[in-house]
């Protein structure tokens, strides 16, 4: 596949290295900045061309009327949609563009953007906003995504000193309690990734990923040791986007503080925000956080531009006794350290774009795909095409690659968890979990050759 | 003269000679009711008419080859010059007709007309000529949208200026404009009062009334003005004209905008505007606690008519219409207090209704309410909210200093009309009813005396105050600030 991406710094080089390291992959980077091109071309294994995105020739020498998808990540929303527009018309199969503006995503605008050659538009802001809010529904979480709306789910919880799993193996748990509904498909343990077999055992403070069937979740967090927070006041730090977004989902059901820095972006903010109490202060200032009553939050999350307020102020969160601190973390490097000092939820806008769009890259349909903060994998929904590899053996017979597990099954209205006697059929919509390098070897067992 | 502290004289001139011409040809409109009634004094309206236009021609012609473009500071000028001007001409058919003999009495009458006041200096109306009473009631239906809202409508000759000319009548809180272009928007502001004008007096001619008594009350209702053609103002028509004359009150009182959005079906629109709900529910909450006074105590009052007077009262009074069916200084003394609190409130912005404006005090108040918050939060930004919209400092602070000037100008007024030598009720009613352009206020002003025995002096201040109330403070207030007449 050839994949054609434009940026204008880190999102378009992260996107391409991520991009890159799959198999099959033929990336060319559209670039401004030469030197960033530079030191790019040499670590990584892709063509570079740098100019204007927005420049026919430039796009030509990018090859763009070869490739099959067109990815417009620049800073600057407009510049993204006349790149997509723009290389639809010159021969781009598919086209997909960064924007910021929320009114675009709208259902009725989809056709207005498809009329001029953008075939999908992607907002991070909004992509992260979303799984905030999906944090702050399922609190004894570290993570949480839903399938197929809600007909599963995946979990991502560390396991607590009470919890009755801690030094078990798998095979007890099973024999513990014989009618679980969800199933454990991986363990982050000391920076490394375990897909867990019959005899791997649990320790404390594994972060567990876990596919569950809704029905299971009580169940679930029990095991985990876990209670679950009733989420009712929430701090907000930063009111960029993703703040805003934030705040904007949440305000109707929760009582929401939004800690700004700038006088200008306050007004702005209390303007656009009906219900957020907005604070034009920084939240580095002890003396104001307690004056506004942090230690009575439930909630904490902190999305300024800079990773280590981020960092520092849920610490400080923490200290003060907020159960629940989510920081946006856009060094993708301080993640693991973050999390190993106890900060409960990392979340990369980087990685939750690159998620999204890397299902464009994949022949099979895939109808959802999340890359995982914290460890270097993801989990997708795949839906099972007639006559593929899946469909023709039980799971525990099908050639599966390493560093990939099947975790549950949407069949229609029920979902199922993934049991070795299980027969995929078509249409099936399966839960996968997988590494990177795994993924293309999935995508052919879903795909029909 | 062509420059004249940076003002350009010669342009106010051609705009008031417009004015006059077309307040001349209103005046034409009185003469079928002479004609139809045999009265001679068609002669006076005919005379007077007759001088307007001729003034208006002149004045125009003689300035016609000077560009037209009217700045800020000239709008201002022409607007505060020509509500005098107007008032002045407008004079002329009562004096030449002998039904006010004294010009103070006849400026004071032309202008509580104009204002949309309704304020008489008359004892006995029903001994006027009809066709004098009708120019009365008309000046009501030309101040009540503006004599210069009506030009910029009719006359795209002001050009570009209409906008500074159309922001100086019609102040307001915020700008609606219905149009991109100031001149469709008066149109259509204009037409929204025409239809008000036709229905009303359907209305009112189903249920009994003739003609002439019709269009009178009509323009005295949908201007919010309040004169009427019998002595009794409306006490002696049925309970049904009463309730026709309650709801086109309302009507009047209400922005003119949202009539506008009613009449192209969005009617939800128009219940969204908290300032409308604010504006209904002060009228209901004022009706029903009087009602019920009334109803339980005194004795022998049906529980329809107490609640049809308290609610023709209160409506009468909020929207500053000045119409009354029952003298309310008769009610219980503590309906008084209520009275006076309600001769504040006024109709909304962008109605005819004059007042401090039900939007003003509704963002004083969330303003104030929204410190305490603010005192516990004193870095968080708090905006002040109306219809889900922020609203703006500036805006903020101008509605604080429009609600401090206008209740100094109360006080400051009701001094005066003390020393004149009135008592302290009339003084002060006088004075509230005359800014807020209500018309009957307290003591010897009530709803069923008049403004007879003030002396000259008391009714020139007064006419000054009713100015002051139609062109919301401001628009007056700026000539008599140095600032306006620095270079």
């Amino acid at each position: 596949m050839n994949i054609v991406i434009a940026g204008d710094g880190e999102v378009g080089l992260h996107l391409a290295q991520e991009l890159s390291s799959l198999e099959n992959q033929n990336i060319t980077i559209v670039d401004p900045h030469e030197d960033l091109i530079k030191q790019v071309e040499s670590h990584t294994d892709l063509m570079a061309v740098t100019g204007d995105s927005t420049s026919v020739s430039v796009l030509e020498n990018a090859n763009i009327k070869r490739a099959d998808l067109l990815i417009s990540v620049l800073h600057d929303e407009r510049t993204n949609l006349i790149t997509a527009a723009l290389g639809k018309q010159l021969g781009a199969k598919k086209t997909i563009a960064r924007i910021n503006n929320l009114e675009y995503l709208r259902p009725e605008n989809e056709a207005r953007f498809k009329n001029i050659g953008i075939d999908a538009l992607v907002c991070p802001e909004n992509i992260v906003s979303q799984e905030i809010t999906n944090l702050l529904s399922q609190t004894a979480a570290t993570e949480v995504f839903d399938f197929s709306k809600g007909k599963l789910f995946l979990f991502l919880i560390k396991l607590e000193q009470n919890a009755p799993v801690v030094n078990k193996s798998l095979n007890d748990i099973v024999s513990m309690f014989p009618h679980l509904d969800f199933r454990a498909v991986a363990i982050h343990r000391n920076s490394k990734t375990i897909i867990p077999r019959g005899d791997d055992q649990f320790l404390v403070n594994d972060l567990s990923y876990v596919v569950t069937k809704p029905g299971g979740i009580d169940d679930l967090l029990k095991l985990g040791g876990k209670q679950k927070i009733d989420i009712r006041n929430v701090m907000i730090v930063g009111g960029g986007r993703v703040g805003r977004t934030t705040a904007k989902k949440l305000e109707n059901r929760l009582n929401i503080k939004l800690f700004e820095i700038d006088k200008a972006k306050s007004m702005q903010l209390a303007s656009q925000l009906e219900r957020t109490l907005v604070i034009n202060g920084d939240a580095r200032d002890i003396q104001l956080m307690e004056d506004e009553d942090i230690t009575g939050m439930d909630a904490f999350i902190a999305v300024t531009d800079s990773s280590e307020t981020n960092i520092l102020s849920c610490l400080h969160a923490r200290k003060f006794g907020v159960k629940r601190t989510i920081a946006l973390v856009e060094n993708i490097d301080y993640i693991d350290i973050s999390q190993n000092i106890g900060i409960d939820t990392i979340i990369n806008k980087k990685l939750s774009t690159a998620s999204h769009i890397v299902k464009y890259t994949m022949h099979a349909e895939v109808t959802s795909i999340k890359c995982l903060s914290g460890i270097n994998a993801e989990v997708m929904e795949l839906v099972a095409n007639p006559h593929s590899a899946v469909t023709k053996k039980p799971i525990k017979d099908l050639n599966m690659p390493k560093g990939a597990i099947i975790g549950g099954i949407i069949r229609g209205e029920d979902s199922h968890i993934a049991v070795g006697d299980f027969q995929i059929e078509e249409g099936d919509k399966v839960v996968v979990f997988s590494i990177p390098e795994s993924i293309h070897k999935v995508d052919k067992l879903f795909n029909h050759k | 003269m062509k420059d004249w502290k940076g003002i350009n004289v010669k342009v106010i001139i051609k705009v008031i000679g417009f004015l006059l011409v077309i307040e001349g040809f209103f005046m034409l409109g009185s003469l079928p009711f002479s004609i139809y009634y045999g009265e001679s004094e068609g002669f006076a309206i005919l005379y007077s008419a007759l001088i307007t236009i001729g003034t208006g021609a002149i004045l125009g012609i003689s300035t016609r080859k000077h560009p037209k473009s009217i700045g800020r500071k000239e709008g201002y000028v022409i607007v505060a010059i020509t509500w005098i001007i107007i008032s002045l001409f407008g004079t002329l058919p009562f004096l030449f007709s002998g039904a006010i003999s004294n010009f103070t009495d006849a400026f004071f009458e032309t202008m509580s007309g104009f204002t949309t006041t309704g304020a008489t200096i008359l004892t006995d109306i029903e001994s006027l000529p009809k066709s004098i009473l009708f120019w009365r009631s008309m000046t009501h239906w030309i101040g009540g949208m503006g004599i210069i809202v009506f030009t910029v409508a009719i006359l795209p000759i002001l050009g570009i200026g209409g906008m500074q000319l159309y922001s100086a009548e019609m102040p307001g809180v915020t700008k609606d404009k219905l149009h991109p272009r100031i001149t469709e928007t008066a149109k259509r502001l204009w037409a929204i009062y025409l239809i008000l004008t036709v229905l009303e007096t359907i209305l009112l001619l189903l249920g009994g009334m003739n003609l002439f008594d019709a269009l009178c009350h009509t323009f005295g209702t949908v201007a919010t003005g309040g004169f009427s053609t019998h002595n009794a103002s409306i006490a002696t028509f049925s309970p049904y004209i009463q309730y026709v004359i309650i709801f086109f009150m309302i009507l009047a009182g209400t922005n003119f905008t949202l009539h506008y959005f009613a009449m192209h079906g969005q009617l939800r629109k128009v219940w969204q505007s908290e300032e409308f709900r604010y504006f209904i529910l002060a009228i209901l909450t004022g009706s029903i606690i009087i009602s019920l006074v009334l109803a339980f105590g005194q004795e022998g009052v049906a529980i329809e008519s107490a609640f049809r007077t308290a609610f023709f009262q209160v409506t009468s009074i909020i929207t500053t219409t000045g119409y009354i069916t029952d003298n309310y200084l008769n009610w219980p003394h503590m309906i008084w207090f209520l009275i006076v609190l309600m001769m504040f409130i006024g109709g909304m912005a962008g109605s005819t209704g004059g007042g401090i404006k039900v939007v003003r005090q509704l963002l004083l108040l969330k303003n104030s309410l929204l410190e305490l918050k603010r005192l516990i939060h004193p870095q968080a930004i708090i905006p002040v909210r109306m219809n889900g919209k922020v609203v703006s400092q500036d805006i903020i602070f101008k509605v604080m200093a429009f609600f401090l000037i206008y209740i100094i100008i109360f006080i400051f007024g009701s001094t005066v009309m003390a020393l004149i030598g009135l008592d302290a009720p009339t003084a002060i009613g006088a004075t509230a009813a005359t800014i807020g352009n209500i018309g009957p206020g307290l003591g010897n002003v009530g709803p069923v005396d008049n403004y007879a025995f003030i002396p000259g002096v008391g009714k020139w201040f007064l006419s000054f105050l009713m100015l002051l109330g139609r062109l919301e403070l401001f628009t007056v207030l700026i000539l008599f600030s140095p600032v306006f007449w620095k270079k």
